[in-house]
């Protein structure tokens, strides 16, 4: 590696040697040569690199990324999630796994910016609030936090603010997620705002930002891989949760164990993970992620393609009405004889879903699905109908939900934009009628 | 190419000599295609270790672009020259990534070659792993 040959065939160093990366970061030991290599046979056996690539399960990650001596599963995760990229780990959920209304911890998806914390000390982990608009700064303790203050459980929608990024054209860069950022877990933890009152908060509070511990991925301890947040009024409401428990179990580590903030309905990114500090604002918080394209959109719609200036994009608020068909699984053969039940969820940011309509002509005609009301504001719904096909063939099933303000998901994509945001074209399934 | 050309003799019994020479001309249009198409299908080798496209400059990208991140996070993106300029840039800008000084250009032809954009519409058909297989 410090040994390239340029066309000269001369030895050419790079500007900066392996010798000058942190060591973790130095290039990949024998252990993930040899075992790419046996995916390599894999690969040839399958015969296809695109098709292998994509279904790269998410319990075979290369060794070298996990610093171990043995392949792993992601701690605690369903092996058939999709591996997006393994420095930092992403993966997304199929969407037939998302079938439980209440998704299971090893079916969330995860969305890491930077590399995780490796060693948790639980006892001394502490949360500091402080910040301009703060009348102080206090730290507590994480048994302080859960003793201290009123514990809530919320059924919350997390959704990444790239999900369904893949269909964009041109396309967009970043992880290529195609409908399975997304999961509703059930989440158990404190109200953010009983932590920020008991702190105190000046009357010039307009924002939060989050700080966690994990670190970024050039290995610099001062800089950090992701530093979002919300405005206050969103940091304030009764669902906005500093959470430690998914599911009445401990976080995932992937997920932000011990302690991480949740905001339902918007950008999972604003949801930081572990969580060892809220700064309060008295201007839009500009940390790592907050500023230039990153969670933003054009503040007005753009062609496909077009060049848009930092200063005219806006950051992403509530996450748009979006769907999906959890049942059955896309490639379905149906026998033409029997009904078929369809099933999936449907969710609206902060609002929420009045009717979900499925179409099996591909939107031709619609019929309503039957639709259940949310656990609670920012929970996803359950949506499920029965389908009568009118003759063999092949078909698409077409979900597509409505929201409380009469805004529904498009069936192409919807406004382009630099980064690849905001995906909530119809979902569509395939159904062969036999 | 022997033949084609009797074939081609052949049909000279039945049609004038004409009317052979773009079924000639496409015969071997096609040929070469084929023959093409295969001579690139078998020159796409692909690294084991990071899935990067082997061919000129690869080292030198493998070199720079994995020494902090994963090489999925190339492989996984399509982009015109320009806006893998721009990533270079904003990497440098923010995330410490070094000048790549004379070797920019030899990343940018790689890059450019290998993972540009590839046009699609609007909305694609849904993938083929997601569709129905009939036995």
């Amino acid at each position: 590696m410090s040994n390239i040959k340029d066309k000269t065939n001369k030895s050419v160093k790079p500007e900066k040697t392996p010798a000058d990366i942190p060591p973790l970061y130095q290039p990949v030991p024998v252990n993930r040569r040899s075992f790419l290599s046996s995916l390599a046979t894999i690969t040839t056996l399958i015969g296809s690199e695109i098709v292998f690539a994509r279904f790269l399960p998410a319990g075979l990650i290369p060794v070298a990324f996990a610093q171990t001596s043995s392949p792993f599963l992601i701690p605690g995760k369903d092996p058939e999630l999709v591996l997006l990229n393994d420095r930092p780990i992403n993966a997304e959920t199929p969407a037939h796994l998302l079938n439980d209304e209440v998704t299971p911890a090893d079916k969330l998806f995860v969305r890491n910016n930077g590399i995780p914390p490796q060693k948790f000390d639980i006892e001394n982990w502490t949360l500091t609030i402080e910040g301009e608009s703060a009348k102080q700064s206090k730290t507590y303790t994480l048994a302080e936090l859960k003793q201290r203050f009123t514990h809530y459980t919320y059924q919350l929608t997390l959704e990444c603010g790239g999900n369904g990024r893949s269909e964009f054209s041109p396309p967009a860069k970043g992880n290529q997620w195609t409908n399975g950022a997304v999961g509703c877990p059930k989440w158990t933890g404190i109200r953010l705002a009983d932590v920020l009152k008991d702190v105190g908060l000046k009357d010039d509070a307009v924002y939060i930002g989050y700080y966690g511990k994990d670190t970024h991925l050039s290995g610099d301890p001062n800089k950090n891989p992701i530093s979002r947040g919300v405005p206050i009024n969103k940091a304030l409401e009764d669902e906005s949760l500093i959470a430690w428990a998914m599911n009445d179990q401990d976080l995932p580590v992937m997920n932000g164990y011990p302690l991480r903030l949740v905001f339902g309905g918007w950008p999972a990114s604003t949801s930081g993970k572990w969580l060892e500090k809220i700064v309060i604002r008295n201007q839009v918080h500009d940390g790592a992620k907050m500023t230039g394209t990153a969670y933003r959109v054009p503040c007005k719609t753009v062609a496909p393609g077009a060049k848009v200036a930092d200063e005219d994009m806006c950051i992403i608020h509530a996450m748009p009405v979006k769907s999906l068909v959890t049942y059955p699984k896309s490639g379905e053969l149906h026998p033409l004889a029997k009904k078929l039940g369809v099933n999936g969820h449907a969710w609206a940011g902060d609002k929420q879903v009045d009717k979900v309509e499925v179409s099996i002509d591909f939107g031709q005609t619609w019929q309503a699905a039957k639709l259940t009301k949310a656990l609670n504001r920012n929970a996803w719904q359950h949506w499920h109908s029965t389908l009568l096909f009118p003759q063999k063939g092949y078909y698409e099933v077409w979900a597509k939900a409505t929201d409380s303000d009469g805004v529904s998901q498009p069936m192409v994509l919807p406004g382009w934009n630099p980064k690849g945001y905001l995906n909530n074209a119809c979902h569509r399934i395939a159904v062969q009628v036999v | 190419m022997l033949a084609i050309v009797l074939l081609c003799r052949s049909f000279r019994v039945y049609s004038i000599n004409i009317r052979c020479m773009p079924v000639f001309v496409l015969i071997l249009l096609g040929m070469s295609t084929i023959a093409l198409s295969i001579q690139a299908k078998d020159k796409i080798t692909y690294d084991p270790m990071t899935g990067l496209v082997i061919s000129e400059n690869y080292d030198i990208v493998r070199a720079h672009c994995t020494a902090c991140h994963s090489a999925k996070l190339v492989t996984q993106n399509r982009m015109t020259r320009e806006n893998w300029l721009e990533t270079i840039r904003w990497m440098q800008r923010s995330q410490g990534l070094w000048p790549l000084g004379a070797q920019e250009q030899k990343i940018l032809d790689y890059l450019e070659t290998h993972y540009s954009p590839i046009a699609i519409s609007r909305r694609s058909p849904i993938p083929s792993y997601l569709m129905p297989v009939l036995k």
